[in-house]
């Protein structure tokens, strides 16, 4: 059996990959998807963390001493080496990113490459194009973000690219990635590469794993990242990618569900806007995690109910968000007493509408003449005049209907 | 009117302290007479325990004063291959890289034996780290068969048979990984069961070939092997490759062959290499179990000659890997005087290794290096599959497999220079440990040109090892207990 994970890549990272790729097919956003084989994986526990002090980006050359952390030991790891089917640096980093979600939501690790709790070297080998046999490989280590694995990557498919494109040959070799410089630099050579000797571990009778016990752990697997995303997509008719977004991190996705309990589609995708838009960049900029913010699914869901009843306008959305995240108080109370609450009575619209009407006469005129984009500067004028508080919907409406 | 005590086998021993007609001490003693009399020319032991015999025995003998039910081997002396970890014994794989070492808990089979009732006299000489087939790799001297002391007892569990040879003591424990109980059971004229991979636990014996090694017990009968076996087998939950085992070994050993096949090998049997007089031997075994009612048929087993190919590719890759740990820093011999780390483990190994050790060491460094590994050790493996599946096929049409336990009687030290003669000394018993089934040998009689004892090996399915002894039984039957070696015999060790 051959395991494998499927990678939706799209927008800029999705030109990453060469266009003429065989066996791939491009959507018409210039989108596909990378089916990424997994060659094995292997349990095993961690003997101990060397820590490397008084060298250059800690690494063990030049460094005044190595310290071992015991504190590891006995800890178990997974190691999952992937086939050779990862065609670009971006690749790569959604491959990282989606076993990371899968993870996070099995609930086997926290993932985070700054504590190394996840690691990942990169292994990059070129061919040229049309030809099938990959070259020389090169490993690149002490690789600690995301980011750096893409940039890592980048900057050695470039320079590998240049050495032999000049006629040179890649040296089977193990590389650093130095985040200060950004380039990478040759830790060790085939010559001194480390030959582990792995073999299958003879204490060990080859175990058959009975279908039973297969389904009851898959029974008990919990709702994993991609089956959660099309439950989104299908369940509230969410856009794929914010669906993608809400699923990948169970916190998000949890707080997401207690927000929409019970609500209907439509409500569904402005609490799925409030969360994406509002808090994932509130939690970024803060650096905090869904679990450290003090807004809860029930005030998100209260401030998309005030959106969706057109109680106050997008623009004053945002500016509650903002308020309800900094003092933790309930949107309903924010709005009332900053007197935000949007009008939305057309008999107390009407007058501002005339007044703005009057005002612009040549507005007025282009309009009747067909250009039609005039009216959200009318729009605009309502806006200023009723101190924002009036609904820009009616405004429109009943501008239309007094200038048809 | 007194006994010589090596005229019992462990039943016997067992039943008389039962009774009260002997005391444990008693035989204890005795056994600690023979051991000293006899023991300066066999170089069977290299350490002897009164200290734990006549503890144990003082133990056994206030639990049948008290009126307690005693084990059913209570008061039978047993000793221990020195790769087995038993508290209050050193234990060093006849190596100097753990000479003086001290075991620091007890081998789940050496626990078995003693919670048997067993009185453990001591720790017995082998090839360094088993890896040999006729003890003269011993860093602490060879052992010498008792039926000729000019002779190699066999390997690698050499003490552990001459030790039972020379009537020291009924029963002792080997360990096999390509025929190391086996073989020296043939050269020795003593009964030496391997039993099934997974009968017996390993926990606390010494690893050399992980997916290879069993331990098993060698005795001058069947019936005390028997009795060994009910005490060692069964689920270990401290080695994972052990297995559940309720069956009573001596329950139906006497019930005989009537109506099974034996399977022979015509072209194993009578392959090159293999002296007419075990050849004989062999022939005249098949002949005893067909008298007994047993039906004689030819199987075969296509691939058993690739078994030591094999062998030699996963033996010494295993070993490579459990010989790891021995490193000068955790375990054993340290090299004083080295300027760092490095050189600490690398002059620690190479003066605590003796050469057969490193000859291994080297061959899986190289066999499982990046590059070579697929060439031999998929290949290995591949063969192992097949050598298993030539067993399964052939136990279809039979429910054990008569061949000899070594193409040959026991040879004169120095005569195996060559290593490679000296691996090929394992061709019958190598296959089975490969396939993972179970082996016995039984004496059958002396060469007729030699005069040395002849072992015939009987094979058995996986987990049929009850089975495999009640043909061995009959055999026994035909060519009479396994005698204690002529010049030993009575020698020592008296019984009231």
């Amino acid at each position: 059996m051959n395991g494998w994970l499927d990678l939706e890549v799209s927008g800029a990272g999705a030109a990453e990959r060469y266009r003429d790729d065989e066996g791939v097919s491009f959507d018409a956003d210039g989108g596909y998807v990378a089916h990424v084989g997994i060659e094995r994986i292997h349990m095993e526990e961690d003997a101990a963390k060397m820590v490397h002090i008084g060298g250059v980006d800690g690494r063990i050359d030049g460094a005044e001493a190595s310290l071992i952390d015991y504190n590891r030991a006995g800890t178990p790891l997974i190691e999952l080496v992937t086939k050779p089917d990862l065609r670009s640096p971006e690749e790569a980093r959604l491959f990282m990113e989606k076993l990371r979600q899968i993870f996070l939501t099995l609930g086997i690790s926290d993932c985070s490459m700054e504590s190394g709790s996840m690691r990942c070297d990169g292994n990059v080998s070129l061919r040229r194009r049309g030809t099938r046999r990959l070259g020389t490989k090169t490993e690149l280590k002490n690789i600690n973000s995301f980011k750096s694995l893409h940039d890592g990557l980048e900057y050695e498919i470039r320079r590998q690219a240049e050495v032999l494109e000049e006629g040179g040959t890649i040296a089977q070799e193990t590389r650093h990635w130095e985040t200060s410089t950004k380039r990478t630099l040759v830790m060790r050579t085939k010559e001194t590469a480390d030959d582990y000797r792995f073999f299958p571990e003879p204490d060990l009778a080859p175990y058959d794993l009975s279908d039973e016990f297969v389904e009851d752990v898959r029974s008990r697997l919990p709702e994993l990242p991609d089956a959660r995303r099309d439950r989104y997509v299908a369940d509230y008719g969410l856009r794929r990618a914010d669906a993608a977004q809400l699923a990948g991190d169970p916190d998000v996705a949890a707080f997401f569900e207690r927000a929409v309990e019970g609500v209907g589609p439509e409500m569904a995708r402005v609490v799925a806007n409030v969360v994406i838009n509002d808090l994932a960049g509130y939690l970024n900029a803060n650096g905090l995690t869904i679990s450290q913010a003090k807004i809860t699914a029930e005030q998100v869901r209260s401030l998309a109910e005030l959106l969706a009843g057109d109680a106050i306008t997008s623009r004053q959305g945002r500016e509650v968000f903002e308020l309800m995240a900094s003092s933790g108080r309930d949107p309903a109370s924010i709005v009332d007493e900053r007197g935000m609450r949007q009008v939305s009575d057309a008999s107390a619209l009407e007058p501002i509408v005339d007044q703005v009407l009057a005002s612009c006469p040549d507005q007025v005129a282009q309009y009747r003449d067909g250009n039609r984009k005039v009216i959200g500067y009318l729009v605009g004028q309502c806006m200023k005049a009723s101190r924002g508080k009036g609904n820009p919907k009616l405004f429109n409406q009943l501008l239309a209907q007094k200038m048809g | 009117m007194p006994t010589s005590y090596d005229s019992l086998g462990a039943g016997q021993i067992a039943r008389l302290v039962r009774d009260g007609e002997v005391s444990a001490r008693e035989v204890a003693q005795a056994a600690l007479d023979a051991v000293s009399a006899r023991d300066g020319d066999v170089h069977a032991f290299l350490q002897v325990t009164p200290e734990l015999a006549l503890a144990a025995a003082d133990r056994v003998d206030a639990a049948r004063a008290a009126g307690e039910q005693l084990a059913p081997l209570a008061g039978v002396p047993v000793a221990f291959k020195d790769n087995m970890h038993l508290v209050g014994t050193r234990t060093t794989c006849g190596s100097r890289m753990l000479e003086g070492y001290e075991s620091v808990f007890t081998a789940t089979c050496v626990q078995r034996m003693l919670d048997a009732g067993c009185l453990p006299l001591g720790k017995l000489n082998m090839d360094e780290f088993a890896f040999g087939s006729s003890t003269e790799s011993s860093y602490f001297g060879k052992t010498c068969n008792p039926h000729d002391l000019g002779r190699v007892p066999g390997g690698s569990s050499g003490g552990s048979a001459a030790a039972v040879a020379a009537g020291m003591l009924p029963l002792t424990l080997g360990s096999d990984t390509g025929g190391s109980i086996r073989q020296p059971a043939s050269f020795c004229g003593v009964v030496g069961l391997k039993p099934t991979y997974g009968m017996v636990s390993r926990y606390g014996v010494v690893a050399f070939g992980s997916s290879l090694d069993q331990v098993g017990p060698f005795g001058r009968t069947v019936d005390d092997v028997a009795l060994a076996m009910n005490a060692l087998a069964g689920r270990d939950p401290r080695d994972c490759t052990s297995q559940r085992w309720d069956v009573d070994f001596c329950e139906h050993l006497h019930d005989g062959v009537e109506g099974m096949r034996i399977g022979i090998v015509d072209a194993m049997n009578h392959a090159q290499g293999v002296d007419p007089e075990v050849e004989s031997a062999i022939d005249a075994a098949a002949q005893a179990l067909c008298a007994a009612g047993a039906q004689v048929v030819d199987v075969e087993l296509p691939h058993a000659p690739e078994a030591i190919s094999a062998y030699y590719v996963l033996a010494p890759c295993e070993a490579f890997s459990n010989l790891a740990r021995f490193d000068g820093v955790r375990y054993g011999y340290r090299y004083e005087g080295a300027r760092d780390l490095s050189e600490m483990t690398s002059m620690s190994r190479a003066i605590g290794f003796g050469p057969e050790v490193k000859r291994r060491i080297m061959l899986g460094a190289y066999l499982l290096s990046s590059g070579v590994y697929d060439k031999y050790y998929y290949p290995a493996q591949q063969v192992r599959a097949l050598i298993t599946q030539d067993y399964r096929d052939a136990f279809e049409r039979c429910d054990a497999i008569l061949m000899p336990a070594s193409p040959r009687t026991a040879f004169a030290f120095g005569e195996m220079s060559n290593p490679t003669q000296m691996y090929l000394s394992d061709m019958f018993t190598i296959s089975i440990n490969i396939a993972g089934n179970a082996g016995v040998t039984v004496p059958v009689g002396v060469g007729a040109d030699s005069g040395l004892p002849v072992g015939a090996q009987l094979v058995g399915p996986a987990f049929a090892d009850d089975r495999l002894l009640r043909v061995a039984a009959t055999l026994q039957d035909a060519y009479g207990a396994a005698p204690v070696a002529r010049a030993f015999s009575g020698k020592g060790g008296e019984l009231r």
